[in-house]
């Protein structure tokens, strides 16, 4: 039998309640939200509201979320937040900051805590850390405040033939250094050469400020190739996509950083998928778990 | 396993001093473990009185009240200088084994008293972790000991052509591992993040002697290393991080604008940022701020050091200029109702990176703040700041000097609780302290308010009375009001009553981490509320 508290509260009580052995607990009624906080571009939503869901609350405010694959917006909040995507956890430097920007969660024994809505602090150990990617197992995400953005007037492909793959990485990692955030990339090798794709969306202004931070490597101009790509999804990195590329497979990049990349086309990487085994790091906080909800 | 240590949060009221001069002899359990110490620190261990004194305090104002009064934080009973992980894991297994404490040390410029020994135990100074390895350029990362000094570190990548773009204004006095400790942030933070954002992964000996070397993404599981950063010394101690660099800038833009009032200064910031634009630094100065201190160009007063002054600027100058502050700063909210005849703020961009982005995102603030009916100052307005952005820790010991009390509170909120903040703290400090703010660490939603308070009273007890009230006050207003403990500053002793209380039932969270880290509670207790 599947439990489905309708709220947080409700939530709270069935954890803190004995006899419950035997039957599963679900976020999937968590389906509340917050008003849209068009000034500070966020968005409060319970765990069981899909990505896709919450970007359809913002659409009338002009806003939306950062740009995902579809097989991600796919998830409940809860799942993309709890699961191997971990909310796309902070990159370094540039524009782009993680999708979560505070949430709300319960311990197993039904006790919660809530992390600052302020932008970043100094106030000890990231609580957040205990479910991002945590499966559940310390600590279940109820509701969290996501980082939203304007939605694009317009969506424009900008494309170029690079020389060989490593300039075609070094343009990419150049241009976000520099602050562009492509939505989407596409990298296609052409025998010893690359075909560059970029979708880049914004104003008019931010779109011509991101090509010319993504021509920085030079380049000649080409026509855009983007077909729509499909997962399988991986979690890669840099190293990841040259060798990808040198074997000669056609990638699709999503949510691009300095660190990794959300790639599909390739073999090597994270799968975004399934329950991928933890690092040695993150099975030391197995101490911490209490009973699983 | 049982606590060895006091678990409950320390309150400043329980913070005890010594009289300078009572120097205390180190605890006959740590003295008796001299050779065990000694072998675990590469011989590198002190109980001399100086060290120890030299390792009782950081920069926490509240130690300058206190030398007025003769008093100072109780020193540790021993120094050592590990240079190996090896060394920093006996010694943390000898505190566990003889129920010590260990305090991790950088350089020592924390505000908040996170190094202070108030239960005594073995100060670990990390500086000789101070490798600096070579930049991985196509990576763009350096992996870097923990116990690098800011300025040392800034330098060497520039000799190679990179910066790590972190300039906090202790940079010279503050170490790797203390930034990850306390989660600094530096005056480019806006573009370039603040030190959680630029570390891929660190290495660190845990308080359960375990050395842990956090893995880089791409991983699955929950990530280790934010638990870690800004954790104060009370799980771990850092030993070496990885550290995400960029290349220096092609070029600079600076640009100064002044606005009718602050909520017209802020919502520029908030529409830069909206537009995606990301200047290095970012600096709104409220009205008074703007009226008075922001002005630049004021040639600097000759500076004649204490030793070598007249019997009439050595005494009875400073005699009647405390006099005149006690007047004036006793009452404080006297001087700051004048600020309400003041309304303009001044705003300090400055954009740097690569030449066509630089100039095309200054171009489009500018345009945001002109449409804001911003008064165009050009550019020197920055350019003055940047020249004399490390000058404002020196101010304090003058202030010092002159019979008062000062002390800067850094807080963040969203955009929407950002006035509402300013307001309330404005408010509530007003009764115990002269207040100026602010406004800079912006982000798409939200930014930091940075408080400088100045303060006097009747007698040195009373002006010690007048900072802990106003620091009751000021970040209970704060926090009630929707922004967090700290920004950049971190909690130490200070803050850790505010920190419990805003954690609510999220103290069980932070107290089992303290469980799995630091089972026997040797590492820095008293910090954080641990």
């Amino acid at each position: 039998m599947i439990l489905e508290p309708r709220d947080e509260a409700e939530l709270i009580a069935t954890l803190r309640q004995r006899g419950r052995e035997g039957r599963e607990l679900s976020r999937a009624k968590l389906v509340s939200h917050g008003a849209v906080d068009g000034t500070s571009m966020t968005i409060r939503a319970g765990a069981g509201l899909t990505l896709a869901a919450i970007d359809e609350l913002l659409r009338p405010h002009g806003l939306c979320l950062h740009a995902l694959p579809a097989e991600a917006r796919a998830l409940t909040l809860g799942a993309f937040l709890e699961g191997p995507w971990a909310g796309l956890h902070a990159v370094e430097g540039g524009r782009l900051e993680p999708i979560c920007s505070s949430l709300a969660a319960v311990l197993p024994d039904g006790r919660r805590f809530e992390t600052s809505r302020a932008p970043r602090s100094a106030a000890g150990p990231e609580l957040a850390a205990l479910v991002l990617g945590a499966s559940g197992r310390f600590a279940w995400v109820t509701e969290a405040t996501l980082r939203c953005r304007p939605r694009g007037e317009r969506l424009v492909h900008h494309a170029w033939a690079m020389p060989d793959v490593a300039s075609a990485i070094e343009s990419l990692r150049r241009g976000l250094a520099s602050g562009a955030l492509p939505a989407e990339v596409r990298l296609a090798p052409r025998g010893t050469s690359v075909h560059l794709t970029a979708l880049l969306s914004g104003s008019a202004e931010g779109i011509e400020r991101d090509r010319q931070s993504l021509s920085l490597e030079g380049g000649a101009p080409a026509a855009p190739a983007l077909d729509a790509a499909t997962g399988p999804w991986r979690e890669c990195s840099w190293e990841d996509v040259q060798r990808g590329l040198l074997d000669g497979a056609t990638l699709t990049l999503a949510r691009l950083s300095l660190a990794t990349v959300v790639c599909a086309g390739g073999e090597r990487g994270l799968p975004l998928e399934g329950a991928p085994a933890w690092s040695a790091a993150s099975n030391l906080l197995l101490t911490l778990q209490g009973a699983a909800p | 396993m049982g606590r060895v240590l006091e678990a409950s949060p320390v309150s400043m009221a329980r913070v005890t001093s010594l009289s300078v001069g009572a120097n205390p002899a180190p605890r006959a359990a740590v003295s008796a473990l001299s050779a065990a110490l000694s072998s675990a620190s590469g011989g590198r261990l002190s109980f001399e009185l100086n060290d120890r004194l030299a390792y009782a305090r950081d920069m926490w104002p509240l130690a300058l009240l206190w030398a007025r009064q003769g008093k100072t934080p109780p020193p540790p009973d021993a120094v050592v200088w590990p240079s190996t992980e090896e060394e920093v894991s006996s010694l943390i297994g000898l505190a566990r084994a003889h129920r010590l404490a260990v305090i991790p040390y950088g350089a020592g410029s924390g505000v908040c008293g996170g190094t202070w020994a108030l239960q005594g135990g073995v100060t670990l100074d990390l500086k000789r972790f101070d490798r600096i390895e070579r930049v991985d350029a196509r990576d763009r990362s350096v992996v870097v000991g923990a116990g690098v000094m800011g300025e040392t570190l800034e330098r060497r990548l520039n000799t190679h052509g990179w910066t790590l773009g972190h300039f906090p204004s202790s940079i010279a006095t503050s170490t790797v591992g203390g930034w990850l400790a306390a989660r600094s942030a530096g005056q480019f933070s806006s573009k370039y993040g603040k030190i959680e954002d630029m570390t891929i992964s660190a290495r660190a000996v845990l308080g359960t002697g375990e050395v842990l070397q956090t893995p880089e993404r791409p991983f699955a599981g929950p990530d280790v290393l934010p638990l870690l950063i800004g954790s104060e010394g009370t799980l771990a101690a850092f030993t070496s991080a990885k550290l995400r660099v960029f290349p220096l800038p092609e070029t600079r833009a600076f640009h100064g604008f002044e606005f009718d009032s602050l909520a017209r200064g802020l919502e520029a910031i908030r529409l830069i940022f909206r537009e995606g634009l990301r200047p290095a630094v970012v600096r709104l100065y409220d009205p008074f701020d703007t009226a008075f201190v922001g002005k630049p160009g004021k040639r600097p007063r000759e500076r004649v050091p204490p030793s070598e002054r007249t019997a009439f600027a050595q005494r009875l100058l400073p005699a009647l200029l405390r006099q005149v502050t006690r007047q004036t700063l006793g009452r404080p909210a006297l001087m700051n109702q004048l600020q309400r005849v003041f309304r303009r703020s001044r705003l300090i961009l400055m954009f740097e990176g690569d030449a066509p982005r630089v100039q095309a995102e200054h171009r489009a603030a500018t345009l945001i703040c002109r449409s804001l009916q911003g008064r165009d100052l050009g550019d020197e307005p920055g350019k003055a700041w940047l020249r004399k952005r490390y000058d404002v820790s020196f101010r304090m010991s003058r202030l010092i000097e002159s019979g008062t009390f000062a002390d800067t509170m850094e807080v963040a909120a969203p955009w929407e609780r950002v006035l509402e903040v300013y307001e309330r703290v404005h408010a509530a400090a007003s009764k115990w302290a002269f207040v100026l703010c602010h406004f800079s660490h912006a982000y798409a939603e939200g930014c930091s308010l940075y408080f400088s308070f100045v303060g006097s009273g009747g007698s040195e007890l009373e002006m010690e009375e007048r900072y802990h009230q106003l620091w009751r006050a000021a970040l209970g207003a704060a926090t009630s009001a929707g922004a967090n403990v700290s920004h950049h500053h971190g909690v130490g002793v200070l803050k850790a009553q505010a920190l419990q209380d805003g954690l609510g039932e999220g103290r069980h969270a932070l107290r089992a981490l303290k469980g799995v880290f630091d089972p026997d509670g040797v590492m820095n207790p008293g910090k954080l509320g641990l």
